[in-house]
């Protein structure tokens, strides 16, 4: 009898032993769990910093070649109102040359009129007087 | 609006803003439109380093600038990296872009430095003066 109460005891010792040892297994395993899934966070959180650094560099190329763009465009615009003001200049010289030229001729188309007219009326005067002298001539010459 | 002091010093109290734009042009445009209003003090930039310097020795006078309107594409330096330059130092300045490049990419980058405005250059003067103006009451 007392045999038996001695190996149930030692059955109930060894069952909370057991039982101990199961939690600790318990323990381990989660344990391990626990620092192979830390393990995948650092790896995933080392790929996630490597991508973002990668999309940092990326964005920043990005950024210079937007901004290469827009100095090109900004450039080849300018050129172009350069030449547009340019071409706008030697138009306007052009003009007032022509203008010049214009006045110049229109100038002398003037003169030549006045000079004509003046040839005229100096032409129309010397008849008159002629005339009139004339006139005197033949009237003394009477008798 | 100009107030006087004591010595009778005459003390500008109208807001100043800041134009850069590298076409001669639209610089004579602003300067017509902005000499027309009494609402602001307008200094104009002729390009975006010009417009860093006058933003700087402004900041070094201590002045600033209520509301910073910038070309976008400028030969020396973008107005974006301008506006990035800006907002390093002032997270406050209110910035407008006037630009004739009115493609996403860069409504994405006005929209990245925190611009107030994204105007497109073929908004006629009053119309940039009205958003310059709305501007200064924030």
């Amino acid at each position: 009898m007392d045999d038996c109460k001695e190996l149930a005891l030692e059955v109930k010792q060894l069952s909370s032993r057991m039982a101990v040892m199961e939690t600790r297994r318990e323990e381990f395993v989660t344990h391990r769990e626990m620092e192979r899934a830390l393990g995948e966070i650092t790896r995933e959180q080392t790929k996630v910093s490597s991508a973002l650094d990668n999309l940092c560099g990326n964005f920043d190329s990005f950024r210079e070649a937007h901004d290469k763009t827009l100095i090109e465009r900004a450039q080849a615009e300018k050129e172009e109102r350069f030449e547009r003001m340019q071409m706008l200049r030697e138009q306007h010289a052009a003009e007032m040359k022509e203008r010049e030229d214009q006045s110049f001729i229109n100038t002398l188309k003037r003169g030549s009129i006045y000079f004509g007219l003046v040839l005229t009326l100096l032409g129309i005067l010397s008849a008159l007087i002629g005339g009139i002298l004339w006139l005197i001539q033949h009237n003394q010459a009477k008798p | 609006m100009a107030d006087t002091t004591q010595s009778g010093q005459a003390i500008d109290q109208k807001p100043h803003v800041l134009f850069a734009d590298d076409d001669e042009v639209a610089q004579g445009l602003l300067r017509v439109v902005t000499q027309r209003q009494d609402t602001f003090d307008a200094q104009i930039a002729r390009g975006g380093r010009e417009a860093l310097e006058m933003w700087r020795r402004a900041r070094a006078e201590g002045r600033s600038f209520a509301v910073i309107v910038l070309d976008g594409a400028m030969p020396d330096i973008t107005g974006y990296r301008v506006a990035e330059e800006i907002r390093k130092v002032d997270p406050d300045v209110q910035i407008i872009f006037w630009t004739g490049c009115d493609d996403p990419i860069s409504e994405w980058r006005a929209h990245g430095v925190g611009a107030a405005e994204f105007l497109d250059k073929n908004i006629d003067a009053a119309g940039l003066v009205e958003a310059v103006t709305s501007h200064l009451e924030h």
